[in-house]
């Protein structure tokens, strides 16, 4: 692509503008999550659909900033929890880089492989800023596990994994579905996809 | 006006200051949250939120906070007091007990996001985004931050929108939205793919009309109205920031 | 020498070749018109010249290739406006004063020159008054001035327009006419467009493109102008029934059709909070016919589609399809009966084939296998997508992208068709092909309700009119 030669930088303005979407893309899947009254998210497309075209620098800031502007129009809460959303696309798109978006099981195992490593960051700032809590209906899990003799650690962990490992292997396997059936005219130009394409 | 935003139209002295000095005021009440004993800290929260009030943008702070901070202080008190079994537990009724420790921890952890939650909503009702955006391009930030920061911005209501007409099109062709569990997860793809190939579309002509438009020609741009700073806001926007490394630092190290 | 020079530009899509060898000069301060069908590669080529594709050195802007210069320098070489407005808007400001500083801002030009180009741009394109709205929440003809305003502050040399008026109404196609208007002989104006009516409005050069080239236009070969007064006669020989929000109307529409495909009796309609947009509507549409609703925006023509497709149930009133009350039916299920083509394709295509997406519809419907692929196979010969079926529906024309919309309608073998502005943006060719299906349609006993703005389509096609703009 021509225009981008001038300036040369981290990242392409069209890369910028995929960002900006994805993260609206991620806003808007949970509004379609709620219209179908299903018990996930959907609120990290956009993260992993940037991550496995564009990679994880892209996909980290995709996720990062999806948090922060969530935190200005509803909650300041979710802007704490920037790091995960961050995790989530840098580890999207390294798993993407290896080659784990190839085929549908490797999606599925790239889900599960998010939701682990997201679950490492939520926990000590679940655990250590917020006491154990976020507001949430999961805080009756968490109430739950506490109760029943789990530490605030591993109660906070079981709540967060499981609470998210459906949603995030969905996810990856709506990205995958999508990158696989993505139209020639839309796909050049995104260095990234190379690695997910079998 | 972008949908969603909190901003609300008022005049007052902190409308008017420059959004970085009140990013700066907020890392300072962020930081102090960390060395204040926990009854200080609600009284801060008071503090905030009877400013909003005088400042005549009570009604939205309140409403937000009420909807944000007190979830999450009812949900800390509960589970740290009766639920977490701290070493000083005392039976209460049926499987619970209840803890002090619990307790000071709920009034301590409570306090200070309430604070924060209060903090951020003053912020941001008092700021347009827009403002915010010329205060960046005033201080010579990159021009992809702040377009990373307000694309999204503008962007929700239409895509919001365009999710319905989605929704609305392939239901006129017979997809069923509120058939069986299986149904529903398998209609995903007909609701999410041209959500997600318009946006490529859009990526791919809006980078080239951008770059048309001289975006990134520069590594900083100009602002037609610039942010006016007040003759002490500089020196207090370092004062703020010199205060909140010495909190934190005091905090760390102490 | 001239401002622009093209010398053998080729491109291709896939193994198509979209332009072949293209050779061009324009001189400064020209109007050129460049007329070519939907996928001749006019917006091929306009990206080209803009620096948007390509970066060999066969398109040179005043003497240099583009690929060879600054951003700054093409900024204010040339600027591109395109077919969809609210994709060429920045993303980046909250109003439309910001949207047209956002160029001049990003050149670090002085800030009194910076006010004074935005100004200037606010007064040529009229948007003075809509200076502080959200550019998003304008309409089509709104944001297509405000990129006319932002691309006219770059004060560039040349202005290139891809179909700049298709997808607008009347009235807004109007305003942005006037404007290009004005600025000829000031601009280089290459503008690239469909219909010769509106490329011959401008006066200029013309050019047309045809397999990958360009080839001068003898003005004696294009088509006459449309017969206004012919399309009027037509018009004025057609039932006609108005309708206004404020009062019931007397006359019962096609109240000979029996049994009617679509009843509509003493419907009422408001959105909350707004005044009352259809009251106390009736009328019938029968087996074979074809109802024009026209009107200007705002008279509720999409809203009155929306409440037939069962997307919006009625206040008052009742609206019944092959005797069927649309208010006991969800829209999945009226779907047997009602078929709706919207107008935007692309919010409907997510299948990777153009077969996959025509069989989705009956698929959900519940068809036999055996139907389902004879009704595709049908849906795709009479759209002209047979040889395009195992393509990706995104990596066709627009043009194209409207048949699949209007295949996979067709293959759900509805008795009611309801066209959204179906005709808009197609060249000749698509057009005919477009009203051969309507009297296909027409013939095997369909009932048709048509939104359109374009008064030559209604005369050549409708058998009764509902006009909901009479005040």
């Amino acid at each position: 692509m021509t225009t981008n030669t001038a300036t040369a930088s981290l990242i392409s303005t069209r890369v910028l503008v995929l960002i900006a979407a994805a993260i609206v893309i991620n806003i808007v899947g949970g509004q379609i999550n709620d219209a179908l009254r299903l018990p996930i998210f959907l609120d990290s497309i956009g993260t992993v659909l940037v991550a496995v075209l564009a990679g994880p620098i892209a996909g980290g800031l995709a996720g990062l900033l999806t948090n922060l502007i969530w935190g200005l129009l509803t909650n300041p809460v979710a802007a704490a929890f920037a790091p995960v959303a961050l995790v989530i696309g840098v580890v999207a798109g390294i798993l993407a880089r290896l080659g784990w978006f190839r085929t549908l099981w490797q999606a599925a195992i790239s889900g599960v492989v998010i939701a682990f490593f997201l679950t490492l960051v939520a926990v000590p700032i679940q655990v250590y800023l917020f006491g154990g809590v976020t507001g949430a209906g999961s805080d009756f899990a968490v109430a739950y596990l506490s109760q029943v003799g789990q530490s605030l650690f591993g109660s906070v962990a079981l709540t967060v994994f499981g609470s998210n490992i459906i949603d995030k292997v969905v996810t990856a396997l709506i990205v995958w579905l999508l990158v696989r059936q993505l139209p020639q005219r839309l796909v050049t130009g995104y260095d990234y996809l190379k690695f997910s394409r079998a | 006006m972008a949908s969603g935003v909190l901003y609300s139209p008022v005049e007052s002295w902190l409308h008017r200051a420059n959004p970085l000095t009140k990013l700066c005021g907020l890392v300072w009440i962020v930081s102090l949250t960390f060395v204040l004993p926990p009854a200080w800290v609600w009284g801060l929260v008071g503090l905030i939120l009877l400013m909003a009030l005088a400042l005549g943008m009570g009604r939205a702070v309140l409403q937000r906070f009420a909807a944000t901070a007190l979830p999450f202080v009812a949900s800390i008190s509960i589970v740290q007091a009766l639920f977490i079994v701290h070493p000083d537990a005392r039976p209460l009724i049926g499987p619970l007990s209840i803890s002090d420790i619990g307790l000071a921890h709920a009034v301590s952890i409570g306090g200070r996001v309430a604070a924060i939650i209060a903090a951020s909503l003053v912020l941001v009702t008092s700021t347009h985004p827009s403002v915010l955006l010329r205060a960046f391009d005033a201080a010579g930030w990159p021009p992809a931050l702040a377009f990373l920061f307000a694309s999204p911005l503008l962007m929700i209501e239409t895509f919001g929108n365009r999710a319905k007409a989605i929704r609305d099109a392939q239901a006129t062709r017979g997809l069923r939205l509120k058939g069986r569990f299986l149904s529903r997860v398998k209609s995903i793809p007909a609701l999410v793919a041209p959500l997600v190939t318009t946006a490529l579309i859009e990526a791919d002509e809006r980078a080239h009309v951008l770059a048309g438009r001289g975006f990134r020609a520069h590594a900083r741009r100009t602002t037609l109205e610039p942010v006016v700073d007040a003759p002490f806001e500089r020196p207090l926007r370092i004062v703020l920031l010199a205060l909140a490394i010495l909190q934190i630092a005091v905090r760390l190290w102490l | 020498m001239a401002l622009i020079e093209i010398r053998g530009l080729s491109a291709a899509f896939g193994n198509t070749t979209v332009l072949d060898q293209l050779d061009l000069s324009v001189e400064a301060g020209t109007t050129l018109a460049i007329l070519g069908g939907n996928g001749s590669g006019k917006t091929t080529l306009a990206r080209h010249l803009s620096g948007w594709s390509g970066d060999g050195d066969a398109v040179r802007i005043d003497g240099k290739p583009l690929a060879g210069r600054s951003i700054a320098e093409r900024a204010s070489l040339i600027q591109y406006v395109g077919q969809v407005p609210s994709r060429h808007l920045s993303g980046r400001a909250f109003s439309v004063r910001d949207e047209i500083a956002f160029g001049p801002e990003n050149l670090l030009l002085p800030r009194g020159e910076i006010a004074r180009r935005v100004e200037a741009a606010l007064e040529r394109t009229g948007l003075t008054g809509l200076a502080a709205r959200d550019p998003f929440t304008l309409s089509g003809g709104e944001q297509q001035r405000l990129v006319l305003a932002a691309a006219l502050a770059m004060e560039p040399e040349i202005l290139v327009l891809d179909e700049p008026v298709s997808n607008l109404d009347p009235e807004a196609r109007g305003e942005v006419l006037d404007i290009l208007a004005e600025l000829v002989g000031r601009v280089t104006l290459v503008w690239l467009d469909t219909s010769p009516e509106l490329l011959r409005q401008l006066g200029g050069r013309l050019l047309r493109l045809e397999e990958g080239r360009l080839h001068e236009v003898d003005p004696l070969e294009l088509p006459p102008k449309t017969d206004i007064a012919a399309t009027e006669a037509k018009l004025s020989a057609l039932p006609t029934f108005r309708a206004a929000a404020y009062e019931p109307v007397p006359v019962a529409l096609g109240a000979a059709a029996s049994p009617p495909v679509l009843a509509v009796e003493r419907l009422s309609f408001l959105y909350a909070g707004a005044a009352p947009l259809l009251t106390d509507l009736s009328f019938r549409v029968g087996a074979g016919e074809i109802l024009a609703l026209i009107g200007p925006n705002g008279a509720g023509k999409s809203t009155l589609l929306r409440l037939i497709n069962g997307l919006l149930k009625p206040r008052a009133g009742r609206i019944e399809i092959a005797g069927r009350d649309t208010r006991k039916l969800r829209v999945d299920e009226l779907a047997q009966h009602v078929g709706t083509v919207f107008q935007e394709p692309e919010y409907q295509i997510f299948e990777p084939t153009v077969r996959r997406e025509v069989e989705f519809g009956p698929r959900q419907l519940g068809v036999a296998k055996a139907v389902i692929e004879s009704r595709r196979d049908a849906a795709l010969t009479r759209t002209g997508l047979v040889v395009e079926a195992d393509r990706h529906p995104l990596d066709l024309t627009h043009a194209q992208q409207r048949f699949v919309a209007i295949a996979s309608v067709l293959a759900n073998a509805p008795k009611l068709l309801l066209l959204d502005e179906a005709q808009r943006g197609l060249d000749a060719v698509h057009t005919e092909r477009l009203e051969a299906i309507l009297a296909a349609e027409r013939a095997a006993g369909t009932a048709t309700v048509i939104i359109s703005h374009d008064l030559d389509f209604v005369a050549r096609n409708a058998t009764a009119i509902l006009d909901l703009g009479a005040r």
